[in-house]
């Protein structure tokens, strides 16, 4: 239907390219500026793979944390019907909507050395500004939204009968949860994962306000062109990008379930 | 026993109960109500999926509304099965079982038992996406009964399947009933509550306004709201005879032979008979009509629109007529007359 012959479609359909071309040219301008041997120099730099390790581990350090908080949460949200749910969804949504380096301002002033919830985390050993920990924590800021929604939609489309026939059947609520609404939803729930994870290992803006170092990616192609320029950055962010498409392809290879079990 | 008393529920806008009801052991009520009268919503203070804001609920002595959903043993099966889509349909009989003690041994083995009786063996391992309507409720049923349930409770089961698979759920039901198990059913559907019944009741906005056997309940309809639900007053439990060599068959009630047409191979049943199709003169005419008897009028009931004459003819039967022929026809209480209907004013309802 797309491609008959009839001009509002032939119209759509040229803004159409215009919209993938907007998308798709700086990547391949990218990737096609760094020639496999430069990538490979990039790679072998000690500092750049330190980057990438860092970025790909703490975003999973985030998202797993976020997890334990955001997925039980959902379900609740799904579930709850009250007077300032919205409000409640709205706020979850901020972290989004707001510049993420304000976002990471706003964290510092909560985690940073001085606060009482600095000291307190500082007393557990526990350091943020400049740690591994504070860049995880930037990361889940910006980046939980994404796990929460996609979570939230998944539980509402678990039949509310489904849970009760469940309760009904003798099982607690606490197994109802695991093992019916969450394996129901869990399709939707691994999307949102993912979409954190990519989120997280991407985030610039909040982390480099937390931590400019230990450098994560983003952090060191920002650091590598403010002092060395646009050709050297470029072969780094020519490598994250095929990194982050490896990781991305991979996980969806891994994670595909097997069948859509909500039909 | 399940015994409710004055249990009541408040929403802004509709207000449920007092309901007062007490189901006996091995007793299958069927409660009946147009959509929104609250007749799932009993269903759901009984599992405790609602909380109720006053009353009691006690099963075989046991107060229900202290005890959690997941442990107050009452199956129930929805209208639209509620089927765990993650797992096999043996892994679904199982669910209840996961929750005891029970072998995983034992659990296979009443699995299987389950399976059969249901006949759905050959459907064990399948996800339940892949089934039919009736095969769907087919195992909610044996999933609900591997929870050995004391009492099942039934939300319009048969409501979202075909005319086929209405009929072999239903002979489960009635054969499970048979065994002693009680049932607490929900319809909107007469002919479902005049088929499966022991005792009914009837629900409108949020109380039970009439409760009794079906017999009594549906022939002496307490308002015309009931009268309304319940349709048909003309309705007998009936065995079918063929007649040799004829397409038409015979229903006898108390020695009358009744004739209609039924093209069902069941002979177990029920008729409804039109009251609007039946025709009342003072003298035996010659008709088309092949049911033909003389009765004394019992009573006349004064209808929305004309009247509603009980006469008995061996049966109670009611015939529906307008004011202007009972006027002409002066017809009042002990005044013999002739009661004729055609074949097709009778309906066969297969158990």
């Amino acid at each position: 239907m797309l491609f008959k012959n009839n001009s509002l479609n032939l119209f759509f359909a040229f803004l159409g390219g215009l919209f993938l071309l907007f998308l798709v040219a700086p990547l391949l301008n990218l990737m096609l500026a760094a020639s496999p041997a430069k990538l490979f120099e990039t790679a072998s730099d000690p500092v750049v793979s330190k980057s990438i390790g860092l970025s790909l581990t703490m975003a999973a350090v985030a998202t797993f944390f976020s997890a334990l908080l955001a997925v039980p949460f959902a379900w609740l949200m799904a579930r709850s019907k009250f007077r300032l749910k919205h409000l409640v969804s709205g706020l979850i949504d901020l972290p989004m909507m707001i510049p993420h380096s304000a976002a990471g301002i706003a964290l510092l002033g909560v985690i940073n050395r001085e606060s009482a919830f600095g000291q307190f985390a500082s007393n557990l050993g526990i350091d943020f500004i400049d740690r591994p920990a504070g860049i995880a924590v930037a990361m889940a800021f910006v980046s939980v939204p994404y796990l929460f929604n996609a979570s939230y939609n998944a539980f509402s489309g678990v039949p509310l009968r489904t849970e009760h026939a469940a309760l009904n059947l003798g099982a607690s609520p606490i197994k109802v949860f695991f093992r019916i609404s969450l394996p129901l939803a869990w399709k939707g729930v691994l999307n949102g994962l993912i979409m954190m994870f990519a989120r997280g290992m991407s985030e610039f803006g909040a982390v480099i306000i937390i931590a400019y170092n230990p450098f994560t990616t983003p952090v060191l192609i920002f650091d590598r062109f403010n002092a060395f320029g646009l050709k050297n950055a470029q072969g780094i962010s020519a490598l994250f990008i095929l990194i982050s498409l490896v990781v991305f392809i991979g996980l969806r290879l891994i994670t595909k379930p097997s069948e859509d079990v909500r039909n | 026993m399940l015994e409710i008393k004055n249990l009541q529920k408040s929403f802004p806008g509709f207000s449920f109960g007092p309901v007062d009801l007490k189901i006996d052991q091995g007793s299958h009520y069927v409660l009946l109500g147009p959509s929104g009268s609250g007749k799932s919503l009993l269903l759901e203070l009984i599992a405790g999926f609602q909380k109720a804001s006053f009353g009691e609920i006690s099963l075989n002595g046991n107060n229900l509304l202290q005890l959690p959903p997941h442990k107050r043993g009452i199956a129930m099966v929805f209208q639209r099965p509620a089927l765990f889509q993650h797992l096999s349909v043996a892994q679904n009989i199982a669910f209840p079982m996961k929750a005891t003690k029970v072998s995983e041994r034992e659990i296979r083995k009443i699995t299987f038992e389950l399976a059969e009786q249901f006949s759905i063996e050959p459907l064990l391992k399948r996800r339940p996406a892949s089934l039919s309507g009736g095969e769907a409720q087919r195992v909610s049923l044996a999933r609900a009964l591997a929870m050995k349930p004391s009492l099942i409770m039934l939300d319009e089961p048969l409501s979202s399947l075909d005319v086929q698979l209405r009929t072999q759920i239903r002979r489960y039901l009635l054969s499970l009933n048979k065994e002693g198990l009680t049932m607490l059913h929900v319809t909107h559907d007469y002919e479902e509550a005049l088929r499966l019944s022991s005792h009914v009741g009837i629900i409108q906005n949020g109380t039970i306004i009439q409760t009794g056997k079906p017999e009594v309940v549906f022939r002496n309809p307490a308002s015309a709201f009931v009268a309304e639900l319940s349709g048909i007053r003309n309705y007998f439990k009936v065995r079918l005879e063929n007649l040799p060599g004829q397409s038409n068959k015979i229903a006898s009630i108390n020695g009358l032979a009744i004739k209609l047409y039924s093209d069902s191979l069941s002979s177990d049943g029920f008729i409804l008979i039109n009251e609007d199709q039946i025709i009342l003169s003072t003298e035996i005419h010659q008709s088309s009509a092949q049911n033909n008897f003389t009765g004394k009028i019992v009573t006349y009931t004064k209808r929305p629109v004309g009247n509603e004459v009980e006469i008995d003819i061996g049966i109670r039967i009611f015939a529906h007529i307008s004011d202007e022929s009972l006027n002409r026809m002066t017809l009042k209480p002990e005044m013999q007359v002739a009661v004729a209907f055609k074949l097709a004013a009778v309906r066969f309802l297969e158990l």
